[in-house]
């Protein structure tokens, strides 16, 4: 029986492997990923730039850069940020190719009461 | 080649068969810890497990760097393991391509400034990819490795 | 900072004869009392001169080694120090410190009466230029070749930049001589996936007369990176020391802080401490049942655990948002609290896993080819387990009752009764089995916490921490016992910590089971042990 039921449990089991990439990683709910700026959240408190172990974050009054290469995915930013604009997404393949290719700019609206 | 590869796009589905139609052989990766808290080199092992299977693409993790086409870094680049690291690479026959895992590897992570290594291995080895994460996924290690591939077969 | 008293209820001057039975007797006369700010807690100042006897005294009473630290507290008018802590199950933890001269610090080494201390002394030199005068290995241990002598980066005065000087022109090994024995140098750089650390092999043929491993290929810094930073910057540095023993280092780390605070996390945070800390235990049993397989090439044993680690690591990532649980665990309790649905989900998801994992374990138990591998294969004795203070998995697999979380309960494993898993065999067969059964009893316990969270908050704030008060903080993590020493200094601060993971523990045990084993055999013992260098290295 024993014999008989090593044979059978890989039928049982079906195949495991994932199908990435050509289909999209499946992931949990709630991965902590790239973290994301709404810009129209944005008062530009720069909490996210105090709360980042790593100093990620630089925020100009033009845009919110991340960098990834710094990132941490540990999700201080979107908890320091007193109104909500930041979360931890679900882009967690994010290779590069150059330096560059590791910093996200978000660009910022223009302030009306600059 | 976009300079922003994102996830399992058109793009990333090319290289995929690019690995098959152009190289005509397997992809032979060497990892290296180069002082790293061991979280980016689980992820880089959990590559061989069944969910992820990256022998699939043809890719596999091989013993010694003279057998390898890539070299997949992972931490700071500690006081205490560079000259380990510089001969790995230097027995890397050409040509070679470097791939740096983990914020560790790219910018030092949270260690950046310590007394006992680098902020990260690119003073000391080409990078020609960067994975961000801590740690990053299997599947952003499979994603880098197939764009490893296309700058392979660029430079051919 | 020099020690202050700040705990109102811990008398200055506490009769020694109040302490535990064996204590009184041995401290009597040599030990003078100091106040601690945690409970638990017995710390005494004492003459280095009597570092050995007390340490040997203390050791034939049943009393354990759990760390040493070195001090620089110069800067504060005193010198250096260095503390040495002992623990013992239902007893409270003591601490003994031993002021030292400010210009060549230097004490009567404690390894040659407490085998388990040899690492950390040779540590303590390294790092403070602290002597243990007579201690049996003068070589370096953590910082190699590369770093210039005279460099010692825990004073508070070691340079910023590291100077040029004379180094080690290379390493020592300790080997063994004789007609027909050779050599065998591996590593750093391993053949396989796995973190770097060199091994000198003393063979005769294919048999181990002698290993020496050499570690701290991965060493960061970590115990200076972390000084002067605030607790919120300092957590981020410590709990990557291991990326896969997260859990249990914030857990230590925040249990330190939270007994200097005096404060307690609510009651669904230490549940909840408790389930990461159970999952943390099985991701890492089951994948390393899956490595032992591994080390013999037994790959249908390596696949199938391979599997299921990956479905633990997504469980993992559905309650935190992290495959490893990083960044979790925080003075106070939990940065957040854990998604419902997820949570619902997760007995359905363990069940199904532990249903597999009996299975594979089961088909491993019944193959003669691997188990013939196994057995007699790597043997520590409990006799070495007890000289060498193993800890852990490895410990109770060669008969040493040693279980933190029996041993000193503490948060949630107060009320949790942990079933004793212990072998005598001391091979790699039995910390197969060691670790299968754990495995096996977390699914129980997960079983039970799960079923009786309580409602309510994650988190709650601290009260200010005040400024040279010091404590330990401890886990029973997958690999053993880790201890965790921090001070604070001023604006809640950290001002020194020292980690002592179950795998700085356990390294000298690797070394002790190799001798009288093939050389091939030597990846499998290593697997079977499967300790982590970047806990060891920080």
């Amino acid at each position: 029986m024993d014999l008989l039921d090593r044979w059978l449990r890989p039928l049982r089991t079906g195949v495991v492997t994932s199908t990435y990439p050509k289909a999209p990683p499946v992931l949990e709910p709630g991965v902590r990923g790239l973290p994301e700026l709404d810009p129209e959240r944005c008062t530009r408190e720069s909490a996210c730039v105090s709360a980042c172990p790593t100093g990620a974050i630089v925020l100009s009054a033009e845009s919110w850069s991340l960098d990834a290469g710094r990132c941490v995915f540990c999700g201080a930013c979107a908890r320091a940020c007193p109104t909500d604009a930041i979360a931890l997404g679900s882009a967690v393949t994010i290779a590069a190719v150059r330096p560059a290719g590791l910093l996200h700019v978000t660009p910022l609206p223009a302030r009306a009461d600059r | 080649m976009t300079e922003q590869p994102a996830d399992a796009s058109p793009a990333t589905q090319r290289l995929s068969e690019a690995i098959h139609r152009t190289l005509g052989r397997s992809l032979h990766v060497r990892h290296l810890d180069a002082g790293s808290c061991n979280g980016c080199d689980w992820e880089i092992a959990a590559l061989l497990n069944p969910y992820h299977d990256v022998q699939r693409f043809g890719i596999d993790i091989v013993a010694s760097p003279r057998h390898a086409d890539l070299l997949l870094v992972t931490g700071i680049m500690t006081r205490n393991l560079e000259a380990a690291a510089r001969l790995t690479y230097e027995a890397m026959p050409e040509p070679r391509l470097v791939v740096a895992v983990g914020a560790c590897a790219i910018s030092g992570g949270v260690f950046a400034g310590t007394y006992a290594g680098r902020d990260g291995i690119g003073s000391v080895l080409p990078v020609d990819v960067w994975v961000p994460g801590c740690p990053p996924r299997p599947e952003a290690l499979i994603e880098a490795l197939l764009v490893a591939v296309g700058r392979l077969q660029g430079r051919q | 900072m020099a020690e202050t008293a700040v705990n109102p209820s811990a008398i200055p001057g506490t009769p020694v004869r109040s302490s535990p039975d064996g204590l009184a007797g041995l401290l009597r006369d040599r030990a003078r009392p100091r106040p601690t700010v945690a409970t638990g807690e017995l710390a005494f100042d004492v003459d280095s001169t009597e570092l050995p006897s007390i340490a040997s005294g203390l050791g034939a009473a049943g009393w354990r080694f759990v760390m040493l630290v070195g001090l620089d507290d110069r800067r504060a008018g005193a010198g250096f120090a260095v503390e040495v802590a002992f623990e013992r199950p239902a007893s409270p933890i003591v601490r003994l410190r031993a002021p030292l001269a400010a210009d060549t610090p230097s004490y009567p080494s404690i390894a040659r009466v407490l085998p388990a201390a040899l690492w950390d002394e040779r540590e303590l030199k390294d790092l403070f230029g602290i002597v243990p005068e007579g201690h049996p290995d003068p070589r370096r241990l953590v910082l190699h070749d590369a770093y210039p002598r005279g460099f010692h980066p825990l004073r508070h005065d070691a340079p910023a930049t590291i100077p040029d000087g004379p180094t080690d022109r290379h390493y020592v090994p300790f080997a063994a001589h004789g007609e027909g024995v050779f050599e065998v140098p591996v590593g750093p750089i391993h053949a396989g996936v796995i973190e770097p650390g060199h091994f000198r092999f003393s063979v005769v043929g294919e048999v181990v007369l002698y290993l020496d491993a050499r570690l701290f290929f991965t060493h960061r810094g970590i115990e200076k990176l972390v000084e002067g930073r605030s607790i919120a910057r300092a957590l981020p540095i410590l709990e990557r020391s291991c990326g896969v023993c997260t859990v249990a280092h914030a857990t230590a780390f925040s249990h330190a802080i939270e007994r200097i605070a005096g404060a307690d996390p609510p009651a669904r945070a230490i549940q909840l401490r408790a389930v990461l800390a159970e999952l943390e235990r099985l991701y890492n049993h089951v994948g390393d049942l899956g490595n032992i397989c591994a080390g013999i090439g037994f790959n249908v044993g390596s696949s199938q655990l391979g599997w299921l680690k990956e479905r633990l690591l997504r469980i993992n990532e559905s309650l935190t948002g992290h495959r490893y649980l990083t960044g979790v665990v925080v003075p106070g309790g939990l940065v957040g609290d854990v998604p419902a649905a997820a949570l619902g989900a997760v007995p359905g998801r363990l069940a199904e896993v532990e249903r597999d994992l009996r299975a594979a374990v089961h088909l491993i138990n019944r193959t003669e080819a691997v188990l013939d591998r196994f057995r007699s294969t790597g043997v520590l004795t409990r006799t070495m387990a007890l000289d060498l203070g193993t800890v852990g998995v490895a410990a109770r697999a060669s008969g040493v009752e040693i279980d933190l979380r029996r041993d000193q309960p503490t948060g949630a494993y107060t009320r949790l009764e942990v079933p004793r898993v212990e072998s005598v065999a001391g091979d790699v067969a039995a910390r197969f089995h060691v670790r299968a059964q754990e495995a096996l009893a977390s699914f129980e316990l997960l079983k039970q916490l799960l079923g009786e969270l309580d409602a309510g908050p994650v988190s709650a704030p601290l009260p200010p921490l005040p400024a040279g008060a010091s404590a330990l903080g401890w886990a029973e993590g997958p690999r053993g016992a880790s201890w965790i020493w921090v001070r604070i200094g001023p604006d809640e601060q950290v001002e020194r910590l020292h980690l002592r993971s179950a795998s700085f523990a356990n390294w000298p045990s690797v070394a002790a089971a190799a001798p009288g084993n093939l050389v091939p055999d030597f990846p499998l013992i290593n697997k079977s042990f499967e300790l982590c260098y970047a806990c060891t290295d920080r």
